[in-house]
């Protein structure tokens, strides 16, 4: 009988590099379902949930003719053309939608650089769904809201912790926004002492941060100047000094950034900043390579943000909703979006006497359930665990660096030897060799039952790239599988190209034709479908 | 071996032997090694992280935090009259299925072959707020309906690019106005129309004497933040148009299975909140906005959100789904694009694609009635209390003020004492609209019933002796 190489104890943990026919899933088949669209299921007249119409007494009160309750000019003449379908069919559709995805709880692994997909657990998805979170109502008063004022608080003292600032707040709903708090808080700083725009009008950002890092201070008013690496990997001390002059009003940028590195200068880069009366800020996305390791505060940032939904192991949601708190030094505190969350001793409340506060960033107090599933987690693990996250990750990542560092054609990008959370690649000699683009190869990854691998934000400097990110949640053996992976689409690459050129082959859904390119193919709905396809 | 190693469920390579493997593999003998090259003097290293001990078990961990939790008092536990911008609506069980499930709650941005199914919903959910709006562009949710307001008006800008001016309402919710004030200063001269204090709606004249050749959009919210039904958009459309201006709608999209969509008097874009389409409130963690255009190429270039498109296969006769306007967002243009698409708040669209599903035109037009209703039963019985006034005449879908001057009491008063009667007293107006008094926004959506009003204005008239 053939030994089922996944289970057998003695194929496990196994020193040498193993065989990747005898670990991975080369009969993965992704369920395909052909599941029409909500509008071509169900015939009309059915309906899936019948509510409570007003009481009978209510209605007789104004009578039948509801135009006596509302306007009759404001009346919808046309129905909306929506669903009619019965609801278990329903169930049926969203069911069978949700089998054709990867998601975190089901695949291998899902090593999606910068997005750190980590385990999420489950237990606090029984804390977000309790009544005494989920229905309670944003506007009402302090006293009856002790509870989740408590846990934002301590969630604050947390990142204080981590960070080593001092101000915080919760609100920004994601890290995109975050930047943006922090954007604007620079800028009322700067206007505060009289550098509006017109005396210092630049952001100093490099080219692997994320887009929303020049994006966000630009819909501020300012200049991004946009810095290159070296063949190190990162901007040399010499090209910030160069970029950095008076009418510098800040620097925005990752550290460890995308491609692994923190940057040795960063110290050295951040009093440079200061010297010219510039603001530091750091975009704590990467926060998975540092926890514990090296915070804000002593790296000489003034602020920065996280994303909760990534480092600390609230889900995805597809995109969102997520959370982008953001720690400010004492100084700033003042700038800080309204309200924050504070305790006088006895009880926690919603503060909202900040007169120079920038006002507001979001609805209310941010994305609460994010930060309730993040305090559960900061809390599950306390100080040893977060560095235990670090330490973990980060020895992932390098380990995981030594198999792919063996294949053939792949090597990590730019020569700064020490990598932390995440690591780019270059797949470039492969693509060089066989025309096949690390897109390509990272979609035939999909065909072993492994989630999306992250190649680069645009522009894409290292060619080729590709950034696994295997977080510390992962397992060896879901790395090792990971590696066994890769080592069989290398090789199929160069002896069995059909199999990558039309890749995903096993998954719900093949290939879109080129016709995407064409504008007069696009269709964001179902009138502008039915308009281009004449139905 | 690491010193002081201990197992995580959450973290399997904590595992001393695995550890072990793994560090024998790289080749070093302790993860400290790894960050031996962060610079000494920034290099957090040996130093304790301010935080508390871990707190191991699930089950104490559970205690800890549901302790907390159950110190707050839910709309559950008292009847809610809260509203302005989220509202205690009907959660149709599927809704809360969907949300929940794993797959949903776990996917991120897996390739379109892959994710197809999520990528379905997603185009779904653009197509039904096509269709219940009557626009033609729409794409990934903003984070919530304040967003989505100022994206609206940006992006009209963008479009009408060289004007400097925009005229909004007076009569939306303050801290929306503070918001959007703030964003859109870099871009944009803010003008602020007066509220008519008849009605609670916009004073017309006013708002049209403030639009010029250089209002480059007008921004009017149809139910108003008071809750208002304003008929007169459709003349003020046409007059902003004949300016050269465009028309943005902000609405509550539960509205309009009943309400006639702003497409039809006249808007170029309509934004709004999604809360009131199935998703619970959580503290306001629960919101979702959207923006709509028409499908037109100068307004598609200038959509600030990630959107996709419907595209034919390899395979005859079968569609996928995959984005259509990436070059054109963010995540290409970077400072160029004048907004950010990113995440943003997409599970919520498997929640409002099942609600619109499940709810159909018919439900949709049904819910909008029993609400209709509701309200105008509550504002009648109410207005019988002594001292209590309806300040503003204007017809109303669920929300609506409440004015207590003549009560000799504060609102602040009115709802402490309410909350011994377990109940959520409106939300006070008297500081966002000092112009108003004691007033106070009371919403009633379909989750009240008669029997609940009626205690309501029970409770009010023993609080007000």
């Amino acid at each position: 009988m053939k030994p089922n190489y996944l289970s057998d104890e003695k194929f496990r943990g196994t020193k040498e590099f193993v065989d990747p026919q005898r670990i991975i899933r080369d009969k993965f088949q992704q369920v395909r379902w052909q599941e029409p669209l909500c509008y071509d299921i169900g015939r009309p007249g059915e309906r899936g949930v019948l509510l409570d119409y007003a009481e009978d007494e209510i209605v007789d009160e104004f009578g039948d003719d509801i135009g006596n309750v509302v306007p009759k000019s404001m009346l919808r003449k046309e129905p909306p053309r929506l669903p009619e379908v019965g609801q278990a069919r329903v169930v049926k559709h969203f069911t069978r939608l949700s089998e054709q995805m990867s998601s975190e709880d089901s695949t291998i692994c899902f090593p999606l650089g910068t997005c750190t997909m980590k385990y999420n657990p489950k237990i606090h998805e029984r804390f977000a769904n309790m009544p005494q979170f989920a229905e309670l109502h944003p506007r009402q008063d302090d006293d009856t809201v002790q509870g989740i004022l408590e846990i934002m608080y301590k969630m604050q003292e947390y990142l204080k912790a981590l960070s080593g600032l001092d101000g915080i707040t919760l609100q920004p709903a994601c890290g995109s926004q975050g930047v943006f708090s922090n954007a604007r808080i620079l800028r009322a700083y700067q206007e505060d002492r009289g550098f509006g725009l017109d005396k210092k009008d630049e952001i100093i950002s490099t080219v692997f941060s994320h887009p929303c890092n020049p994006a966000t201070p630009a819909m501020s008013g300012y200049k991004v100047i946009t810095l290159y690496p070296d063949e190190t990997g990162y901007p040399s001390l010499e090209k910030f000094k160069a970029a950095i002059n008076e009418r510098t009003a800040g620097m925005i940028i990752c550290c460890p950034d995308d491609t692994g590195i923190f940057n040795p200068d960063i110290a050295e880069i951040n009093r440079a900043v200061h010297e010219v009366g510039g603001l530091c800020i750091l975009d704590s996305a990467n926060a998975n390579g540092y926890f514990g390791w090296a915070r804000a505060k002593e790296s000489g940032f003034d602020m920065t943000h996280w994303n909760l939904h990534k480092s600390f192991a609230s889900p995805h949601g597809g995109a969102g909703p997520g959370s982008g708190p953001i720690a400010v030094r004492e100084d700033l505190k003042e700038y800080l979006p309204v309200p924050t969350v504070d305790f006088d001793g006895e009880k926690y409340f919603l503060n909202y006497d900040h007169p120079k506060s920038i006002g507001k960033v979001r609805s209310f107090y941010g994305n609460v359930g994010v930060v309730l599933r993040a305090f559960s987690w900061v809390t599950s693990l306390g100080k040893e665990g977060m560095r235990e996250v670090t330490n973990t990750a980060v020895l992932n990542s390098n380990y995981l660096r030594t198999y792919l560092e063996e294949l053939d054609g792949i090597e990590v990008g730019f020569n700064m030897p020490q990598r932390l959370h995440e690591i780019r690649y270059s797949l470039d000699k492969i693509y060089q060799d066989t025309g096949f683009d690390s897109d390509l190869i990272t979609q035939r990854l999909n065909d072993f039952g492994i989630g999306g691998s992250f190649t680069s934000h645009h522009p894409m400097i290292v060619p080729n790239p590709i950034t696994p990110e295997p977080t510390e949640t992962y397992s060896k053996e879901e790395i090792d599988e990971y590696a066994a992976a890769m080592k069989e689409i290398v090789r199929e690459c160069y002896e069995e190209p059909e199999l990558i050129a039309h890749a995903p082959n096993n998954c719900s859904f093949p290939n879109i034709t080129e016709e995407m390119a064409n504008p007069a193919s696009q269709a964001t709905c179902r009138s502008v479908f039915e308009r281009i396809h004449k139905k | 071996m690491d010193k002081n190693l201990k197992v995580y469920p959450y973290m399997p390579n904590t595992v001393p032997e695995v550890r072990q493997e793994m560090l024998d593999r790289v080749g070093i003998k302790s993860v400290d090694e790894l960050f031996a090259h962060i610079p000494e003097e920034i290099r957090f290293g040996d130093k304790e992280l301010p935080l508390p001990e871990r707190m191991a078990s699930e089950q104490t961990l559970s205690r800890y935090i549901t302790g907390m939790l159950k110190k707050n008092t839910s709309c559950d536990d008292f009847i809610s009259f809260l509203g302005g911008g989220v509202a205690q609506h009907y959660i149709p069980a599927v809704c809360d299925t969907m949300v929940q499930k794993g797959e949903y709650l776990t996917t991120f941005m897996g390739h379109y072959c892959v994710d197809s199914g999520k990528y379905q919903v997603w185009w779904e959910f653009q197509s039904l707020i096509c269709d219940l709006t009557g626009m033609e562009m729409m794409g990934w949710p903003a984070q919530e309906g304040a967003t989505s307001t100022w994206s609206a008006i940006l992006t009209a800008a963008r479009v009408n690019a060289g004007r400097k001016e925009a005229v909004v309402a007076g009569n939306i919710d303050p801290d929306k106005m503070r918001n959007l004030k703030e964003v859109c200063r870099a871009k944009l001269d803010i003008k602020v129309s007066e509220i008519d204090h008849e009605t609670g709606l916009i004073d017309i004249d006013n708002f049209k004497s403030l639009i010029s050749e250089n209002t480059a959009c007008i921004y009017v919210e149809n139910p108003t933040f008071f809750g208002g039904i304003d008929e007169r958009y459709e003349d003020l459309a046409k007059y902003a148009h004949e300016k050269g201006a465009y028309v943005v709608v902000y609405v509550d999209p539960i509205s309009l299975g009943l309400l006639e969509t702003p497409k039809n008097y006249g808007a170029d874009v309509i934004c709004g909140e999604l809360q009131s389409l199935g998703i619970r409130m959580q503290f306001g963690g629960g919101m979702s906005g959207f923006v709509a255009t028409p499908f037109e190429e100068k307004w598609i270039v200038e959509y600030p959100y990630l959107a996709l498109s419907r595209y034919k296969t390899v395979e005859e006769g079968e569609f996928g789904y995959a984005s259509m306007n990436y070059e054109t967002v963010s995540y290409n243009k970077r400072e160029d694009a004048g907004d950010i698409t990113s995440t943003c708040s997409a599970l919520w669209s498997v929640a409002v694609a099942c609600y619109l599903t499940l709810m159909g035109p018919e439900g949709l037009r049904e819910v909008g009635e029993t609400m209709a209703y509701k309200a105008a039963y509550a504002k009648k019985r109410l207005s019988e209390i002594e001292g209590v006034a309806i300040p503003f005449d204007a017809k109303c879908l669920k929300e609506f003020v409440v004015n207590f001057n003549d009560t000799g009491k504060t609102v602040k008063e009115i709802n402490k004492a309410l909350k011994e009667y377990k109940i959520f007293g409106g939300h006070d107006l008297s500081e966002g609209f000092p112009q108003f008094g004691q007033s106070a926004l009371y919403c009633v959506t379909e989750s009240r019933t008669k029997e609940e009003i009626d205690y309501l204005v029970d409770s009010l008239k023993e609080v007000l002796k």
